[in-house]
């Protein structure tokens, strides 16, 4: 059942113990940050589980669900079939906030128990109800035989090939319905416009709102139209917030909107640094290559930079040169065909000394979030901690991590491409990491995974334009369990919609070949699999693609 | 010169930290005792011996010292008595061990007494515990995080909540209490 009304869904939660359980990812995280104050303010007592996957909030679920009726399912559940992979108390209710796309049918169209929250403002493309499921054979019956007692048998002929068609039919609708797996709205706005609803917003809700959003944007879960879409809404929510306030206190929190570079972590880094490990950078100079790094220098020389100065943390470089550089890498970056080096974005400021942009912010809570040391529960605790405000000591080391990640990238896409390790097999580009690599265990997370492939596809095809319009693939050991090996995937660069017909591919390959697989990851794209069905998968998915 | 001794006393409680009882300084409180019953005798030796009244300012001075030890003594056992009041609501009706053995067998006496004069007076109050809640909470309920397996935790209005490892909650505060004071819970300031 499709709930439009997001203050209905507060509502109906008002009032009840509340069970929720949210998925590990940072729009979720800032989703729950948003709906915890929410209810603190109403007093509303509530149990929250993360979870990292389908068979963790199917645990979670049956241990806790017995003892909540009403549960809340925060940026996971909408692509499983609740009712029947959770089995929820018939006199319980479940609400689905998620961001992935397509949502189960039987979620949508199910009884009572299972709520979907979306609002009114996305169009869903949901096939009608009588397309897809069997009209109940009683109510239908009825007529049918009276029909078919008036008019013999002549019908019969004619019934069956309308049933046949049917189901043709109803198999076609399914297959373009769950054909391509995507995003929408982030569920952290979502909640923030609830907060706006309900005159309960402020600006530290909207910036973990800013930085839900951001997660989706930089890590590609939707395209650059959508974001653009999503900034306009943000910042008509910014001035307002902006213009209410009229305290002039220096530790109000400010948001601003500032055109950003796509340079990781600049502002706690150095320049030099940073413009060797961000993705977007690394790919165009191709830096792996003597012939990138000259170009790199270039490319400062050309902007008048003294080397000494990008060498140098930025916090201490010249003050004039501070406030000008971003302009001047936005010029000189268009001379060397990186045209879009600057995006839209948010920066926050409050006291004298804090200034986040909301990726560096995002960086640091997902390098702790996606924390291979802890174990899942306790990372996100620590992700939590992370965005409250107090906590800067937090988003220092949070900022550290982020920095080793980006190293780790590199070196890793180096590694790959150095090696001759990227494989075209002609409908997909594939790279598996070895067994025994020191990276394997950074990249144990399957979250950091798909960056890693995004980052190798940008590289690769820096140097091989035609693979722009390939999939890439990245298959890695689980550190944990050498058995099992985690494949993820990313769609072509060349497409502009972010939305993915991988995870729908993978299921079939592995039906295919019978291998042994779990799609334990809430993303369809991410998937478990027998280290010896590998090569048997790949055959599979290689022939299904072709087609 | 007088009343040094009995200022002495007053300061060395004053430099007692506020959590802590030391031992009566029953040493120090003698000497004390000693110069008061010197000063007595020199008073009622001077009376006695002349009946002119020469020799009233110094009666009257060593009087003043007199009066000025036993104000001096008699504060330092009543802020004991204070501080032993104020273990009371901060601790309970047993005392911890290490403040037990600083206290004399009459100030024992004396807080059993306390203990059931305040008993007495909270049954008539139908049995509050009044030394509960002496500021007002912020909240009723807050915000905890679950650091061990505990299992299921039953409310007072009968729910049952399952408090596994990692798992945050937001609970009466008068439900987790005991819970924070074993080390189950772990309390987060919002």
């Amino acid at each position: 059942m499709i709930v439009n009304d997001i203050l209905e869904f507060y509502r109906d939660i008002c009032g009840e113990r509340v069970l929720i359980l949210v998925s590990t990812t940072v729009d979720g995280l800032c989703a729950w940050k948003i709906l915890q104050s929410l209810l603190h303010m109403d007093n509303v007592q509530y149990t929250l589980i993360p979870v990292d996957g389908k068979s963790h909030l199917e645990s979670a679920f049956r241990t806790h669900s017995d003892q909540n009726t009403v549960i809340v399912l925060i940026d996971c559940g909408g692509n499983i079939n609740v009712s029947e992979e959770l089995e929820p108390l018939p006199d319980s209710q479940v609400y689905v906030l998620d961001s992935h796309i397509p949502y189960d049918l039987d979620n949508i169209y199910d009884g009572d128990v299972v709520k979907v929250v979306i609002p009114e403002s996305f169009d869903l493309e949901v096939p009608r109800y009588e397309d897809i499921y069997e009209e109940d054979s009683e109510n239908e019956d009825e007529p049918n035989r009276k029909r078919r007692r008036e008019e013999e048998e002549e019908e019969e002929d004619s019934l069956l090939p309308r049933k046949e068609r049917w189901k043709r039919k109803r198999e076609e609708l399914l297959f373009t319905y769950y054909e391509l797996s995507g995003y929408n709205l982030s569920v952290s706005l979502m909640i923030f416009e609830l907060a706006w609803k309900m005159s309960k917003d402020n600006s530290q809700y909207l910036w973990w709102a800013i930085i839900g959003v951001t997660d989706q944007y930089l890590n590609c879960k939707i395209g650059r139209d959508q974001y653009v879409t999503t900034c306009g809404t943000v910042q008509q929510h910014v001035q307002r917030l902006n213009n209410h306030s009229d305290s002039t206190s220096v530790n109000q929190m400010k948001i601003k909107y500032s055109n950003e570079l796509r340079l990781d972590l600049y502002r706690h880094w150095s320049l030099m640094e940073s413009l060797k490990h961000s993705s977007y950078t690394a790919s165009r100079f191709r830096i792996w290559t003597s012939k990138g790094k000259k170009k790199l220098n270039e490319f400062l020389a050309d902007m008048g930079l003294p080397l000494l100065q990008c060498n140098q943390t930025f916090q201490s470089m010249d003050m004039e040169i501070r406030r000008e550089v971003c302009g001047w890498i936005e010029v000189t970056a268009q001379k060397y065909g990186l045209d879009d080096i600057s995006y839209g974005s948010f920066e926050l400021q409050y006291g004298f000394k804090n200034k986040y942009c909301a990726g560096d912010v995002l960086q640091a809570v997902s390098a702790a979030l996606t924390c291979p040391t802890l174990d899942t529960e306790a990372a996100f605790l620590r992700a939590q901690d992370t965005l409250n405000r107090s906590n800067e000591k937090l988003i220092h080391t949070g900022i550290e991590q982020s920095k080793a990640l980006c190293c780790s990238l590199l070196n890793q896409v180096q590694a790959f491409i150095d090696m001759k390790q990227v494989v075209c097999t002609g409908p997909f580009v594939y790279a598996v990491i070895q067994e025994g690599v020191a990276e394997l265990e950074v990249f144990a997370h399957p979250s950091r995974l798909l960056r890693l492939c995004r980052y190798l596809s940008e590289a690769y095809c820096a140097t091989t334009r035609k693979a722009a319009v390939l999939p890439f693939i990245i298959a890695s050991a689980l550190p944990l369990d050498p058995e099992y090996s985690c494949i993820v995937g990313v769609p072509p660069l060349s497409v502009d919609s972010n939305k993915s017909y991988l995870g729908r591919a993978f299921h079939q390959a592995a039906d295919k070949v019978n291998a042994s697989v779990e799609f334990e990851d809430f993303e369809p794209s991410v998937m478990q699999i027998k280290s010896e069905d590998k090569a048997k998968f790949f055959d599979a998915l290689t022939a299904l693609l072709m087609t | 010169m007088f009343g040094e001794k009995a200022v002495s006393l007053v300061k060395e409680l004053h430099r007692c930290p506020p959590e802590q009882l030391h031992p009566v300084n029953e040493d120090l409180m003698r000497q004390v005792f000693a110069e008061m019953t010197a000063l007595f005798e020199a008073n009622k030796s001077d009376i006695e011996v002349n009946d002119d009244n020469k020799m009233i300012p110094s009666i009257h001075l060593r009087h003043s010292a007199l009066e000025h030890n036993r104000r001096c003594v008699l504060a330092y056992l009543k802020q004991r008595l204070n501080k032993i009041t104020q273990f009371r609501w901060d601790h309970g009706a047993v005392l911890p061990e290490e403040i037990q053995v600083n206290m004399q067998e009459h100030e024992k006496q004396w807080f059993n007494k306390y203990n059931k004069s305040l008993a007495n007076y909270m049954l008539s109050l139908n049995g509050l515990d009044i030394t509960q809640n002496t500021v007002p909470p912020k909240s009723l309920k807050i915000q905890v995080r679950c650091l061990q397996d505990y299992g299921e935790l039953e409310t007072d209005s009968g729910d049952i909540i399952m408090l596994t490892v990692n798992s945050e909650h937001y609970l009466p505060l008068s439900e987790c209490e005991h819970l924070i004071k074993q080390g189950v819970l772990q309390h987060m300031g919002s």
